[in-house]
């Protein structure tokens, strides 16, 4: 809250209320200049031209509570924004009426009428920017690309780049407390990366460990921070003023229990798997490679542990506040 | 939050009797009428409309903010989710200039009917604007609404619930969400039917991953960093922060109530009678043993969660172990151990 109040205090003494603030660039579009970068393609050269993903508010959230009403089915929609030099901006989404883009490739092409004559119509309510690349939801299993999404993010980068695949994962957003979301370019056919760059690791379930290792090479992940207009600053406090009550009451262990208990579950398989591995002849030389069973289950079994403990520590402070008045901690 | 609507339904009515437009009467609903419906507004509303408002100010220059409203509604309740902007009226006469006082209807049905193939539980409920009067409803608005209203009205039954957005007042107002809603009724004024607007107050509906989304926008700027767990305890430190600063707040009342300082309200010490009284909120035997086997779950994942991490230990150093005797033997052809 502390912060929360001194930002607006500085805010206010800075006088800026009519004015844009410095914040709000981001969303003034500047045609010469993005002419320019459009014309210039400077990452047709450099595969890994891109290396920062901006997202505004807006999306972030139309994003999760489009995901949150697919629920178990994977949802995919369009993203709008523009680019600036190194960074991929996005500014808008909005959702396509197809589901499931784990069995079709171009499942885009089903919702292309819908896609044209939205983009069209938005025009005339002042959104100018152009398509950017593609979302869906990966519920419960993570943000990262399988072999399809792989193929269809190729093939768009091939004619329609520049374009940029975000994946969502709004279960695990809810489990952890915090946004699960990751922004991907893949590389083009044959280019081998000149170092590995260091990836946010992430537990797979075991039914689709086979998918992403076979294809976690051919694609690179993109920084991604948020950022929001002067405005939404200032609503998103307000909002905060309301909204600690239910960060208080929220329950994870109860809402999430199905989740936590497939997790349990998949760690339980992992851990059999590895176990069988064990009587295998070079089973101790795997042990120093970094890849091995045993340390991706420990991995694995460490974040579901914070997960839980963290829900855990949510309960007892409740506890402590609200059950035992006069006592001290 | 039934002291802020009481307020506003108060000041709203006492400006309605002496109306500020000139020559027209007000809009507002008579004194005393209550609102018949409940509003909960998701903050995925608030955002879309703060960025339709930004990009309006950047590319536009004119302040027409409006657009539409989606959600739900169950009998007394009405659920504001979603919603998305609509365009003034090109006229074909004049292509070039929109009338910004006319609503394009085509565009309204097409938009309609593609938010209805993603989203096919959700209707009109109302539609928003943004302007920077606190409690009145102005003509230009009274006539987009009834507008509104003939679009959407053979659509759903419900007459539809204008929300206002203060854009000015964001940065000036204390604590309240500049957002201000009104129901709309049909009602007969000198023999002709006119829709008159009565205050409606609105809670904040709450869904995990929106309320996640938010928190995390709202803190993104202060840089992250530390582990998981550090950061979801800070999410909790700075929720009990906020509850200790409103307890901190009805402390000083109490106290400034008890020195004389203020004269004292009974309604407000009756509340907080009630909420001490509810001290402790849970108790009794069942609770806390269901409260402790759900510890002890948690504790023992925590345990076998430990017991890999050791397994995963000793493996390696196993693995190590055979690694140097391997090495040694190599360098040692003779046999020597």
């Amino acid at each position: 809250m502390a912060d929360s109040e001194a930002a607006l205090k500085r805010f206010l003494l800075s006088n800026e209320v009519k004015e844009l603030a410095p914040s709000d660039e981001i969303f003034r579009v500047n045609a010469e200049e993005h002419r320019k970068l459009v014309q210039g393609a400077p990452w047709s050269r450099d595969p890994t031209y891109f290396k920062y993903a901006r997202i505004s508010a807006t999306a972030l959230i139309k994003m999760l509570m489009h995901a949150k009403s697919g629920a178990k089915h994977e949802i995919m929609g369009i993203i709008r924004g523009r680019i600036l030099p190194n960074t991929m901006v996005v500014t808008d989404s909005f959702a396509l009426p197809v589901e499931g883009t784990e069995t079709r490739v171009n499942a885009q092409a089903q919702a292309n009428e819908y896609m044209c004559t939205y983009h069209e119509d938005s025009r005339r309510v002042g959104r100018q920017d152009n398509v950017i690349g593609w979302y869906h939801s990966h519920p419960g299993y993570g943000c990262w690309l399988s072999g399809i999404d792989v193929t269809t993010q190729t093939t768009h980068q091939q004619y329609e780049d520049p374009y940029l695949a975000v994946v969502v994962d709004h279960v695990r957003t809810i489990s952890a407390g915090r946004v699960e979301l990751g922004a991907f370019r893949t590389y083009p056919q044959g280019y081998k990366p000149a170092d590995e760059p260091p990836s946010q690791y992430q537990p797979i379930p075991l039914n689709k460990i086979e998918d992403f290792g076979v294809h976690c090479r051919q694609y690179y992940a993109l920084e991604v921070s948020y950022f929001r207009s002067s405005l939404d600053s200032h609503l998103l406090n307000r909002l905060w003023s309301r909204y600690w009550v239910s960060t208080l009451s929220s329950n994870t262990l109860f809402s999430q229990s199905d989740y936590l208990l497939s997790q349990s579950r998949d760690l339980a398989d992992k851990l059999e798997q590895a176990e069988a591995g064990m009587g295998r002849q070079s089973a101790l030389m795997d042990a120093l490679d970094s890849d091995d069973r045993v340390a991706k289950l420990a991995r694995d079994t460490g974040r579901l542990v914070t997960e839980e403990l963290s829900a855990l520590s949510g309960l007892l402070i409740k506890d402590l506040l609200f059950n035992r008045p006069g006592a001290k901690p | 939050m039934e002291v802020d609507a009481s307020t506003t339904s108060g000041t709203a009515a006492a400006s309605a009797s002496d109306s500020l437009s000139a020559g027209s009467p007000g809009h507002m609903a008579p004194q005393g009428v209550q609102p018949s419906v409940n509003a909960a507004l998701h903050p995925l509303v608030l955002l879309t409309i703060s960025d339709h408002w930004t990009r309006c100010r950047l590319q536009f220059g004119h302040n027409r903010v409006l657009g539409a409203l989606l959600g739900k509604q169950e009998g007394r309740l009405v659920e504001i989710c979603n919603c998305f902007e609509l365009a003034p009226y090109f006229s074909p006469a004049n292509p070039q200039t929109a009338d910004i006082d006319t609503i394009d209807a085509g565009f309204f049905q097409t938009r309609l009917a593609q938010y209805r193939e993603v989203y096919p539980s959700l209707t009109v409920v109302g539609w928003y604007y943004c302007c920077d009067l606190p409690e009145e409803v102005t003509d230009t608005e009274a006539a987009l609404h009834k507008q509104v209203c003939d679009l959407v009205m053979s659509d759903s039954p419900l007459m539809p619930v204008l929300l206002r957005l203060l854009p000015s007042s964001a940065a000036t107002t204390a604590e309240s969400l500049p957002v201000r809603l009104f129901e709309s009724v049909l009602e007969l004024v000198n023999g002709s039917p006119k829709c008159l607007f009565i205050p409606l107050p609105y809670s904040l509906a709450t869904e995990e991953a929106e309320r996640i989304g938010v928190d995390h926008v709202s803190r993104d700027m202060s840089g992250s960093g530390g582990t998981k767990v550090a950061e979801a305890l800070a999410v909790q430190r700075s929720a009990v922060r906020a509850l200790y600063s409103r307890l901190g707040l009805l402390l000083s009342y109490l106290r400034d109530v008890s020195a004389g300082r203020l004269p004292p309200c009974h309604a407000i010490l009756r509340d907080l009678r009630r909420l001490a009284d509810q001290l402790p909120v849970c108790g009794g035997e069942d609770f806390y043993r269901s409260f402790y086997r759900q510890c002890n779950d948690v504790q023992l994942t925590a345990l076998l969660g430990t017991l890999i991490q050791a397994t995963n230990t000793v493996h390696q150093l196993i693995g190590r172990t055979a690694l140097l005797q391997d090495r040694r033997r190599r360098r040692v052809p003779s046999g020597y151990n």
